[in-house]
Parts: C-alpha cells; structure tokens; sequence
C-alpha cells in the first residue's frame, strides 16, 4: 500500500469511521451539573487528603500489625505504621501484613505502600524535579495490583477487586509521570484520587484485612 | 444526525479557538463565580468535539457518553485551579485524552474477562454484526495499534489536530507526536495489505 493509497484510506476514515450520532447532550449536561456543582460543595479540601491518606497508611499498618498478633500470638508483633514521608523513605517504612496466606501478604502490603505512596504525591508542580522513585514505586505496585487483579483473592472479592483496579488505573498515571510533571497530570491523578475515595476504601479494606482476613 | 468532522478541520481547530480563547476566559471567570449558565455556555461550545474524540477513540456511544460526562465534571471540578498557561481547550482535551485512556484501560480489563467467560466468539460475531465491511477493517486495524500510536493517528489523521495540538496535550514533543504518526502509518499500511484491493478499488 502506498502513502497516497494509504492517505485516501485514513480520508476516508475520518469522513466514515466511528462517526457519532449527535448524543443527548442536554441529558447529559443534567448529569454532570448535579455530580459537578453538587459535589464540588462537599469535595474535601486538597489539603487534608494527605492527613487522611497518613491516618489510613496508620490505620493499615495497625491492621497489619493485629491481624499478625491474633494469629501468632506468641510473637513479637512487628507493627509497621506509615505516614506521609518523603520519597526517599516509601520503601523503608512500607507497612507490611503478617499472614500464613501469601495472597494476603501481598494484600496488606500493597494497600500500605499504595497509601503511603499516594501520601507522597506532590500536591502540585513544581520547580523542583519529580523524585523518581515515586515513579519507580508506581511501576512496582502497578505491577502487583495486576498480578493481584488476576489471582483468585481478586476473583473471590468483588470490593477489592474493584479496588485494585480503581488502584491500576491510579498506579498507571504514577508509573507514567515525567521528571517535571505537567500541573494537569499531578490534578489528573489527584482528582482521581478523590473521586474514586481511593484513601477511604483503602482503609475499609486494611479494616476487613484485619478482622476477616478477606 | 452525525456529529460532523472532517480532517480538512485541522485548520480550523483548535489554533482558530485562540480567538475564542478570550471567550472561554470570561465564561471562565463567570463560571468560578458562580454563574451556571456561562458553565453550561462552555460545555456548548466544547461538548461535541469531547464527545466525537470520546467516540472515536472508544468505539461506543455509551462509553463515550460516560467519558464525556466525565470530563466535564473534572474540568468543573478543577476549574479555579486552571492557571490559563495553555489554552483552556487544551488543557480539556489533555483531561479527555487521559479520561478515555483510563476508561479504555478499564473496559478492557473487563472486556477481556467477559471474553474468557464467555468466549472470543460471540464477541467477533457481534462486532463483524453490529460494523459494515469498511467500518470494521477500520476498526480492528486502528484499535489494533499500540495505544500510544493509536491516539496520535485518532486525533491526527482522523479528528484533525495539528501536531502542536497534539504536542501539548498529550504533553510530549511535536517530534514525537511526528515520528508515532509515522510508526501508526507504517504499522496501518502491514495490516491493511491484506485489505488493500477491497479499499482501494471501492
């Protein structure tokens, strides 16, 4: 196929393919006016989602830590708390679950450093650099929620793997931040963040690690 | 009645919104204010285009519907936040671009497990079922192509940006946006030999 033959086609294409029927857009217009002026009143201010993302990272490290105890007892429980740090310190003070069950190993594990990360997250552009183990960290979990996604853990609980796929689609936009990441992206992922409650579900689910272990 | 486009648009897009570029500001500025009307006044002007990328890109009125809305409701969200650097236009379809990867991401997550309940073959047979013979060559070798090279050839070739447009809301270089076109075309041209004289002769 040559160029000229392989222009008429994409011509075509743009004339022909996928061409939408005008869609009801004063329906649609209802929709977002009642979820964008409605909700923007009760949106919690930007400020204090990284307080709230702290106490969940706290909440999933003592979840972690007591799920450990109940189940053994007779040792030392090695709770491990996280808090908003900076990046440099993500992967030292990722919280981590003790339990005979490898699936939920990862879990706990990955719902901590997820909240510790989100933590991380610059609030907004600036002029210094992206620290790129914040990416690195990103490419990581973003990893093993897939890995989880497919696994049966995620199989046999909807909520989570609702969770771990809102989390994917979070971790994709972590993974794929540049050096000295554009305002739009860093708003993108935080306002997906929010609007997905992704640090309330994560505590929701270190709350059910805890007691029911899944 | 189809939402109209063409790539001849392409100069007559976005770059022709600098002039409206003004506009937007103040409907902007009203819209931060309070004033709903001049909100919905800016979802008027921008809302078809949203909607045909969403379309193009999704392949599915709902969806694109879904991204749409979307779209619009972050935007709101955000609206104090837009700083006016880069035009309002492509800083919404910055949002849109990502919206519709992220829905695409997640539909296709679940597409894939719907398909492996319920078999690849009725899912080929809806789609050869539901496409005529071009809109489904179309189809199957442009969603075929990796997303990054899928996007710039949608919005390049088929939705008529500029490669600066392009450039800056999808955040990379006008080079880049250049050399992915160049890699979609030479990937659509392999997958298209098999259908060339079908096309070419029609």
């Amino acid at each position: 196929m040559t160029d000229e033959e392989l222009d008429r086609w994409l011509a075509r294409a743009a004339r022909e393919w996928r061409l939408p029927e005008a869609p009801p857009f004063d329906d649609m217009w209802e929709t977002i006016a009642s979820r964008a002026f409605v909700s923007a009143s009760r949106r919690t201010p930007g400020w204090s989602v990284v307080g709230i993302a702290a106490a969940a990272a706290l909440v999933i490290g003592v979840a972690g830590g007591r799920t450990w105890t109940l189940r053994h007892a007779a040792r030392p429980a090695p709770i491990v708390a996280a808090a908003p740090v900076p990046a440099q310190n993500i992967l030292p003070v990722a919280t981590t679950v003790q339990t005979d069950n490898p699936a939920h190993h990862a879990v706990g594990e990955l719902l901590g450093r997820t909240a510790v990360l989100l933590a991380s997250l610059p609030r907004d552009s600036s002029a210094h650099p992206l620290d790129p183990q914040i990416t690195r960290e990103g490419a990581h979990l973003l990893t093993t929620t897939r890995l989880l996604l497919d696994s049966p853990v995620a199989e046999q609980d909807p909520r989570l793997r609702n969770l771990l796929e809102d989390l994917e689609l979070v971790l994709a936009q972590v993974a794929r931040l540049e050096a000295r990441p554009h305002h739009d992206d860093i708003q993108f992922i935080q306002s997906a963040v929010a609007d997905h409650d992704l640090v309330p579900r994560l505590r929701l689910a270190a709350e059910d690690l805890s007691t029911n272990g899944f | 009645m189809p939402v109209s486009n063409s790539a001849a648009m392409r100069n007559a897009s976005l770059t022709v919104a600098s002039s409206a570029d003004h506009g937007d500001q103040l409907l902007i500025d009203r819209a931060i204010g309070g004033d709903r009307g001049a909100a919905r006044a800016l979802y008027d002007r921008h809302a078809e285009r949203v909607y045909r990328l969403a379309y193009r890109m999704c392949g599915d009125p709902e969806l694109a519907r879904d991204v749409t809305q979307d779209v619009f409701v972050r935007v709101f969200g955000q609206l104090q936040q837009f700083r006016g650097a880069s035009a309002f236009t492509t800083w919404l379809h910055r949002v849109a671009v990502n919206t519709c990867l992220n829905t695409l991401r997640k539909v296709s997550r679940w597409r894939h497990r719907e398909v492996e309940l319920d078999a690849a073959v009725e899912e080929a047979g809806a789609l050869v079922e539901r496409d005529p013979v071009l809109d489904r060559a179309m189809t199957i070798a442009i969603d075929a192509l990796p997303e990054q090279l899928r996007v710039v050839l949608v919005m390049y070739a088929i939705e008529g940006y500029t490669h600066g447009e392009i450039a800056a809301v999808l955040g990379i270089a006008e080079g880049t946006s250049k050399s992915r076109l160049f890699d979609a075309r030479a990937q659509l041209r392999v997958a298209l030999a098999a259908e060339r004289k079908e096309y070419v002769d029609d």
